[in-house]
């Protein structure tokens, strides 16, 4: 636990001072790093996992139109914000009776 | 001036009905633990949502464009994020449970120098950020009322204090449903209205296409890098935002976080339209001429002009709605640390519900003086506050409280050391490489100073505050 936030750390600071680009594509990595981390003392890591894959797909689609003014627009909206505004809590709901 | 004059007279009523209520720290700070998911989830948006959303929003996409739509992205998630990581280890079914976040660390790091910290910390974390909310006010006074932003910002803060000081959060949790409830309504009502007036969403994307098409694509005019870096800081900061954790400690029972995301979800989803809907369309309208805006604050009540008196109207209510349950939360936050938490930590019993009330008064007055004086526009206010608490508490909170070998004088250090570095580059901000986020590089700074602050601890052997924790034994 202690190893993942230390590499947080330094992997942030270094990516934001010297390679700012890259810090795009750590930040799925960075994230499921971080749920990995807050779920280490539960039983569930899968949501970690989903998590993970679904910020690669949105901000690799992100990168790839990241210079079409309308497509880009409509795919940060749609798939970083509107697709998992319903699920996310659902997910949250149905897997807290089986964490509690 | 009439609704100002209506705010004032309602906030004396609500804090009459509620000073009598409020009379234990456990009504005074955390509503007497008397909320379930729908209030503490309405109030707990309400709070979180200030005029940052509601008048910096609207104007950082003027400048940034779907840049700046990267702060809210994480939005979906954030409230199930909180309840997961912050949530489940805050909410026990027990009465006496910690009120306060420094009084949270204490008692799962054990150890009073954390506490005392982290006080201090939320202090001025809580003092800046109200300064946000009485510029907004100011703001709201010039442009969307015509009056004086000094005058206005006085007068919506003493109507905050008023309640506030009088039944603390036994008062602040009635008002902030009611005010998030009105936020969520309005604000999707006005994004729908702007959007229409701009010919909707598709012409006003046609129109920024032809006219400044560098505020489209994914990342409009940040650098991906820097999006990515206001994503993180977005997505984590909701973890150590005390009015963000206070809510968990407003909930009656375990099984009421269940339900807590959707709730908080969808109110914020609600509000957040706002920022999308006037954003969008107020900066086409601006492309097109039809409104002309000198500061990117002014978007927003140059749109709502354009609407009509209505709008100006539900506006202004909105945005009032929403900085008093942003501030009434800050107040009584500062109002606990000093009262409570800074006494504890010095081995004093608390200085009472009393005190507390005076506390909130000087607390309202300094943020006022410092805010409305500042000429930072709201956004960077507001990201500056947000980034503070991000930067101080974030290691403590989201490492500290899961990590078992954290040490209590570790975790001190630590807040103190990503408080003092976020304020450090905070001044510099204007040198700094566009992907570094003060707020997250001294959370990035804490976390290092925490790990290998409690490794060295524990080379040199448990001390007496990990022992009574471990006697404790009070995590999950």
């Amino acid at each position: 636990m202690a190893f993942i936030g230390v590499a947080l750390a330094i992997g942030y600071l270094g990516l934001a001072v010297f390679a700012p680009t890259l810090l795009l594509a750590a930040l799925p990595v960075a994230m499921g790093a971080g749920c990995a981390l807050a779920a280490s003392r539960r039983s569930r890591r899968r949501g970690a996992t989903l998590f993970t894959v679904w910020l690669a797909v949105g901000l690799v689609g992100a990168w790839w139109w990241r210079s079409h003014p309308a497509t880009g627009l409509g795919w940060v909206i749609a798939m970083l914000f509107l697709l998992p505004l319903p699920i996310v809590p659902w997910l949250y709901a149905a897997w807290f009776g089986e964490r509690s | 001036m009439t609704v100002l004059v209506v705010v004032l007279l309602a906030a004396a009523g609500l804090a009459v009905w509620a000073v009598g209520k409020a009379r234990e720290a456990n009504e005074y700070f955390a509503a007497g633990h008397r909320a379930g998911p729908w209030l503490a989830g309405l109030a707990g948006t309400a709070a979180a949502v200030s005029g940052f959303t509601f008048v910096g929003g609207p104007g950082l996409f003027l400048v940034a464009g779907v840049g700046s739509l990267w702060l809210i992205l994480s939005a979906p998630f954030t409230g199930a994020l909180q309840c997961w990581v912050v949530g489940e280890r805050v909410v026990e079914d027990r009465p006496d449970r910690p009120i306060t976040v420094p009084e949270l660390l204490q008692h799962q790091l054990g150890g009073r120098s954390v506490r005392a910290v982290a006080a201090v910390a939320v202090l001025v974390g809580c003092v800046a950020s109200l300064a946000v909310q009485a510029r907004a006010a100011a703001v709201l006074g010039e442009t969307f009322l015509r009056l004086d932003g000094w005058l206005t910002a006085a007068i919506v803060m003493l109507a905050i204090t008023t309640y506030t000081a009088a039944g603390g959060m036994r008062a602040g949790l009635l008002a902030d449903a009611v005010q998030g409830g009105v936020m969520a309504l309005v604000a999707v009502g006005l994004a729908g209205a702007a959007l229409a007036a701009a010919g909707g969403p598709l012409a006003a994307i046609d129109t920024l296409t032809a006219k400044r098409p560098e505020l489209l694509g994914a990342f409009g005019s940040f650098e991906p890098g820097r999006a990515a870096s206001l994503y993180l800081l977005f997505a984590l900061g909701p973890l150590a935002q005390p009015h963000y954790v206070q809510k968990f400690f407003f909930l009656r029972r375990r099984t009421d976080l269940r339900q807590l995301p959707a709730v908080l979800t969808g109110a914020l989803a609600a509000m957040l339209a706002l920022w999308f809907g006037v954003g969008l369309a107020g900066t086409a309208l601006q492309a097109e001429g039809r409104i002309t805006v000198n500061r990117p604050d002014e978007l927003a009540p140059h749109v709502m002009t354009l609407l009509g008196p209505w709008a100006v109207l539900l506006a202004g209510v909105a945005v009032l709605a929403a900085m008093m349950s942003t501030a009434a939360s800050f107040l009584n936050l500062a109002a606990a640390a000093v009262t409570r938490d800074l006494p504890a930590a010095a081995g004093r019993a608390s200085s009472g519900v009393g005190t507390a009330r005076w506390v909130t008064v000087a607390t309202a007055a300094a943020a006022t003086v410092l805010g409305v004086g500042s000429d930072r526009a709201v956004a960077w206010l507001g990201i500056a506050g947000w980034g503070f608490f991000t930067a101080a508490l974030l290691p403590v909170v989201a490492l500290g409280l899961a990590w078992p070998l954290c040490r209590p004088a570790p975790a001190a250090a630590a807040i103190a050391a990503g408080a003092l570095v976020d304020l450090v580059l905070e001044l510099s901000r204007a040198h700094l490489p566009a992907a570094v986020e003060p707020g997250l590089a001294g959370a990035a700074a804490g976390a290092l100073v925490l790990v290998v602050g409690s490794f060295c601890s524990r080379l040199a052997g448990p001390t007496t505050a990990s022992l009574a924790r471990t006697a404790r034994s009070p995590r999950r």
